[in-house]
């Protein structure tokens, strides 16, 4: 009897023809653990787009700092230094490392620390106020270091984590030459302490190779890392190049970020997997208040364009909730920018009926100057068609590298150009602190567009002196977020998350600050660089994506 | 038998008819309306199974659908929960509403569409927004058509099934229709036989007496000769052969009358024939039948008697003013002619005076000898002689011409200023003649030469009257292919605008009483116009008054 009824149910089930009923689509787990390969093998290859501050990316591969940025509460972890002692405001002691060797196969000793400072003091870089306020360094003994400052300064120990060590040779050769913009290595070689040679192009602030080639260190302090040979970076694809070659070719890309609305084709492709988490990037679009008779000199202007903006919609439609509202530029994922900005609504938030009409009467008619990278253009169709109910125009000058950003910015404040509004990936490059995009803020600065603010210059001038985690600190930083909020310095949008496609075998743990720690990548047997037979059917499958929450 | 009976009854009969013919088929058409609304319902219930369909199963599919795809694009949680609190309670519904259907098929592909929208919900808790979307827009979105397509499918055979039953009422319907067609068609030939024949009856009647009527107004209008008999000859005994009689006693007396009123109508078209030839004195002597013909006859009468004392009266008046009319005419051109004659003579009269004065100086110093003496008197002879020829040219001037005849218009032309010639050089006028050749017309030269003589005297006239400075008048003669043109211009500054349509009037004048009779011009135009068909007309010029005279120059003009 209940043979004869499962045999019902199965024929009933048979008779239904199968086209009729529609499985959904699998999605494979993200389990490499089992195939990951532990060790290096030769031939073992990554390319990865990075094209926001290539330069900064590619330093922390390549050389060594006696802290290294992290993500940290600090914002550092230790590097060539192994630990330290303040022993007064003026006064800072390291110890290094020991038994470590440049790529060149030299020591690594106090003296290398002394003179790297030295060279760095004849020429330091200007984007932090160390260069005025270390005075100098001295040995204690073959691995210690003694520091001296002017005055006190807070930000003493994120400064040490920019300042690249570099080998004997390279100093002969190139010295120190710090600038507006982080320093980096001048040309292909073994001059570094960084997990990673140069071994083919270079990206110097300011100037930079479309292709940059880095291979393994032998010589690196971590001895198993990096678990991969040889990496190619790109630094100026367009976004739909960077795509197209990540989504759906393998082997031509294996990291990039990619924009908000192409999730959904990272899911679904064969070869990638989508992986997004909450970033401590700054999307800075800069108000050109140096320009001649420019207009955003006004406040009145400043504020209306910002109130022009819905940053709800924007974080629906064009980020597809990949962000945060942010009621000024700064990320909000900074745990003192979120304690300075908690009781701040964000400026288009509640815009009644009445005060759009006065928007409209007083932005109708404003055509302003756009710079951006091509991969932020996505995001600014969705600006411009917001700004565009208010019948603000916008002109667009697009370019896909980051050095003509620099280009516009960075002569802005010598020789004022025609922009209106630029934009800037700015990325943690400061490692969890502010001073990422307060920088920008500092009108003695290239990195600034603002004509001058007194009040503001003093804040910041202030802001030094206090450690990270100190009140003071974040009584500072309230004062500075509120001054820029109040005057709109920039166009505010909703803090971005990190939303990367990554080759299905390549695993990779990115960093909330911006380092990338490539070092610590693994590819698996599937992975092209290094398979013998073709790529496993089941792996085409789509990938359930990663979702880093912290 | 239908002849003897009144039309009322013919009337009532035919529309007895009728009545019962629609009776007849109302009957019928009840019978088959009830049977056509019981197949109605048959087609309605099965109707209603297929909205079935359509409301309880593919209408909340849809809607369902709506609510999944509004859950992926909702923008945040709050709006998610909203949406989902209508997605459990529509899902049970249809869960029931698909167990009732009873079709394990269905049921098995809607049990795995609810599967996929739950892994849709599944995975927006998840936050794998993407999966959600793909989901979807992809294998949720290809079950739902499945499952759609085989509701529609049910829906498909449901409808047929009431199609069919449509089908079978539609036939019912038309085999009963026939039966109709065939009780109509009976019906109907039956009440047509019927009334043909009563309506032929009426029609035979009236016809009759239209025929009759026909030839009486025919009579009135004289298409008939008066002495045909007319009659209607209508015997059936209904109100028209009632109404027959009566016209045909009537159409008797009628003609006797009408015959005796066309003989005074004619008598009458004779008498007036009679006065147009011109005899007034006929009149109309016989007696009509009719008062209102005698009394016209009368009135026509008196009319012609009064007729004929007011012409001779009037024949009377205008001989007296015309006579009266020629005799000042006369009696101006008299006055003209003095005053003309006497320019004339100034100059030989002074020349005799001369003459005579230095013969008389010469006899008071006795130094004049016989032969100076005779010299002056055959000078003085001679210029007397001439004087006389003055007169007799002024007196042929003034006769009137014996016929029409051929002359020339610049002989004319001259003629005229001949007589006025001395009379303006006395006043210092300069008058001036061209002729761009002689032309010849027909008619009275010498009443033309009047009226030229007129119109310069005129101009003269103003020219003097209004002290004109360096004053002239200048007489053109034209020719074209048929006509001759006389342009007469002076610088007398015009006609006076409101007056310039009342100089041709007899005795109209604006000069004093002494000097002007008002009739110059109208005797220039009754010379030009009536007698020689020309024509006469003024008009103003920047300077002066433009008189030209337009003549045709066709030798015999017209006989009228
Ligand atoms: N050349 C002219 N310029 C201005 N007015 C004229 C001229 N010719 C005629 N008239 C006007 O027309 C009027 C009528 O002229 P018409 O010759 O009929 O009469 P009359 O000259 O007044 O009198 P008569 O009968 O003595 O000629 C004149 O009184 C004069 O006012
Ligand atoms: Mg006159």
């Amino acid at each position: 009897m209940i043979v004869k009824i499962l045999l019902y149910c199965a024929m009933s089930i048979l008779a239904v023809a199968n086209e009729d009923i529609i499985t959904p689509i699998h999605y494979i787990d993200d389990n490499l653990d089992t195939n990951l390969l532990h060790e290096r093998l030769q031939g073992s290859h990554i390319k990865v787009s990075i094209p926001s501050i290539p330069y900064h990316y590619v330093s922390k591969l390549i050389n060594g700092t006696l802290l290294r940025i992290a993500d940290t509460p600090q914002g550092w972890e230790y590097m060539m230094a192994t630990g330290h002692t303040k022993i007064d405001e003026l006064t800072y002691d390291l110890t290094l490392r020991q038994g470590v060797k440049f790529q060149d196969g030299t020591l690594f000793d106090a003296n290398s620390v002394i003179k790297n400072i030295n060279a760095f003091l004849k020429q330091p870089f200007t984007y932090t106020d160390i260069h005025h306020r270390l005075k100098n360094v001295e040995k204690i003994d073959a691995y210690h270091v003694r520091f001296h400052l002017w005055k006190p300064y807070g930000m003493f120990l994120n400064d040490l984590a920019a300042i690249n060590l570099y080998s004997n040779a390279y100093l002969d050769k190139f010295s120190w030459q710090g600038s507006a913009t982080g320093a980096n290595t001048q040309e292909a070689g073994r001059y570094g302490l960084g997990p990673y040679i140069l071994e083919e192009g270079y990206a110097v602030g300011r100037k930079q190779t479309p292709r940059i080639k880095l291979k393994a260190n032998p010589y690196y302090y971590e001895s198993t890392k990096p678990y991969i040979e040889n990496i190619t970076i790109y630094t100026q694809l367009t976004t739909d190049e960077a795509v197209k070659m990540i989504l759906i070719n393998e082997g031509l890309l294996d990291i990039s970020p990619i924009p908000f609305n192409k999730k959904t084709e990272a899911t679904l492709s064969r070869y990638a997997k989508l992986l997004t988490m909450p970033s401590k990037n700054n999307i800075m679009i800069y108000f050109n208040l140096m320009k001649h008779k420019g207009i955003l000199k006004n406040k009145e202007i400043r504020i209306a364009l910002n109130k022009a903006i819905n940053q709800p919609r924007l974080l629906n439609f064009i980020y597809k909730n990949e962000g945060h509202l942010a009621p000024t530029e700064s990320s909000i994922n900074y745990l003192s920018i979120r304690n300075a900005t908690e009781k701040l609504p964000t400026y288009g938030e509640n815009i009644s009926d009445t005060e759009a009409q006065y928007l409209k009467s007083i932005l109708s008619g404003l055509e302003l100057n756009v710079v951006t990278q091509d991969r932020f253009l996505f995001l600014w169709k969705g600006i411009e068609y917001q700004l565009n109910q208010f019948g603000v125009h916008i002109n667009y000058s697009i370019t896909t590298s980051e050095k003509d950003i620099y280009e516009l910015l960075l002569t802005n404040r010598k020789n004022p150009k025609d922009w209106d509004m630029l934009t800037w990936g700015n990325d943690d490059w400061y490692g969890n602190h502010p001073w990422t995009t307060f920088f920008a803020y500092r009108t003695s600065s290239e990195w600034s567009s603002i004509d001058q603010d007194n009040i503001l210059q003093k804040y910041i001038e202030e802001f030094f002196a206090y450690p990270s985690d100190s009140v003071a600190f974040q009584e500072i930083v309230n004062k500075i977020v509120q001054r820029t909020y109040e005057n709109a310095y920039m166009l505010f949008l909703p803090s971005p998350n990190l939303v990367l496609a990554i080759n299905k075998e390549v695993f990779y743990a990115p960093s909330a600050v911006a380092i990338m720690p490539l070092w610590e990548a693994k590819i698996s047997k599937n992975h092209w660089s290094i398979r013998q037979d073709s790529y496993p059917k089941e792996r085409l499958s789509p990938m359930k994506p990663i979702k880093v929450i912290k | 038998m239908i002849q003897y009976l009144r039309i009322r009854y013919k009337f009532f009969m035919m529309a007895a008819l009728g009545v019962i013919a629609i009776v007849l088929m109302s009957l019928l058409a009840q019978n088959i309306s009830k049977d056509g609304f019981k197949r109605l319902q048959d087609v309605f219930d099965d109707s209603k199974k297929v909205q079935h369909i359509q409301r309880d199963f593919i209408a909340p599919l849809f809607n369902l659908r709506e609510i999944t795809l509004a859950l992926v694009t909702a923008p945040n949680n709050d709006y998610r929960r909203e949406i989902k609190k209508d997605l459990i309670p529509l899902m049970q519904k249809l869960d029931a509403s698909f167990s009732f259907l009873n079709d394990s098929e269905i049921n098995l592909i809607w049990q795995n569409y609810k599967k996929l929208i739950l892994l849709t919900d599944e995975y927006m808790q998840l936050g794998f927004e993407e999966g959600a979307f793909t989901n979807v827009n992809n294998s949720e979105r290809k079950q739902f058509y499945i499952l759609v397509s085989k509701l529609e499918q049910i829906q498909e055979v449901q409808l047929s099934n009431s199609s069919s039953t449509f089908k079978k009422a539609e036939n019912n319907f038309y085999d009963k229709e026939q039966l109709i067609i065939a009780g109509a068609i009976l019906v109907v030939c039956l009440t047509l036989i019927f009334g043909f024949l009563i309506a032929r009856n009426i029609v035979f009647s009236i016809e009759n007496v239209q025929t009759g009527l026909d030839q009486f107004f025919n009579l009135l209008g004289r298409k008939i000769d008066k002495d045909e008999k007319i009659s209607i000859s209508l015997k059936s005994r209904d109100e028209f052969g009632e109404m027959a009689k009566k016209i045909n006693t009537n159409v008797e007396i009628l003609r006797n009358n009408l015959k005796k009123d066309l003989h005074i109508i004619e008598s009458a078209t004779n008498v007036l024939d009679e006065i147009k030839k011109g005899n007034l004195s006929s009149r109309l002597k016989e007696l009509a039948s009719s008062d209102e013909l005698n009394r016209l006859q009368h009135v026509m009468n008196e009319m012609l008697d009064n007729l004929n004392e007011r012409i001779m009266l009037e024949i009377n008046e205008r001989t007296k003013q015309e006579q009266l009319l020629i005799q000042q005419s006369k009696l101006a051109s008299m006055g003209n002619m003095i005053g003309n004659i006497a320019h004339q003579w100034r100059q030989p009269l002074s020349e005799v005076n001369a003459i005579l004065m230095s013969i008389q100086a010469q006899k008071e110093n006795n130094d004049l000898d016989d032969e100076t003496f005779f010299k002056g008197f055959e000078e003085c002879d001679t210029i007397l002689a001439h004087m006389s020829n003055t007169i007799s040219d002024f007196q042929n001037f003034f006769k009137p011409s014996k016929s029409k005849c051929k002359f020339s218009l610049q002989e004319a032309c001259k003629s005229a200023s001949f007589i006025i010639e001395s009379s303006l050089k006395y006043n210092q006028i300069h008058y001036e003649m061209n002729f761009v050749q002689n032309s010849e017309v027909f008619g009275y030269p010498r009443e033309f030469s009047q009226a030229i003589l007129n119109i310069l005297s005129n101009a003269k006239d103003i020219l003097l009257e209004r002290k004109i400075k360096n004053p002239y008048i200048k007489l053109t003669l034209l020719q074209g292919e048929k006509y001759a043109l006389i342009k007469i211009q002076d610088n007398g500054g015009g006609i006076q605008g409101e007056i310039i349509d009342s100089i041709f009037e007899p005795y109209f004048t604006t000069k004093h009483a002494s000097r002007g009779t008002g009739i110059g011009l109208y005797m220039s135009k009754i010379i030009i116009e009536a007698n020689m068909q020309g024509y006469l007309n003024a008009k103003n010029t920047e300077e002066g008054a433009l008189f030209i005279i337009k003549l045709s120059l066709e030798k015999e003009p017209d006989k009228k």
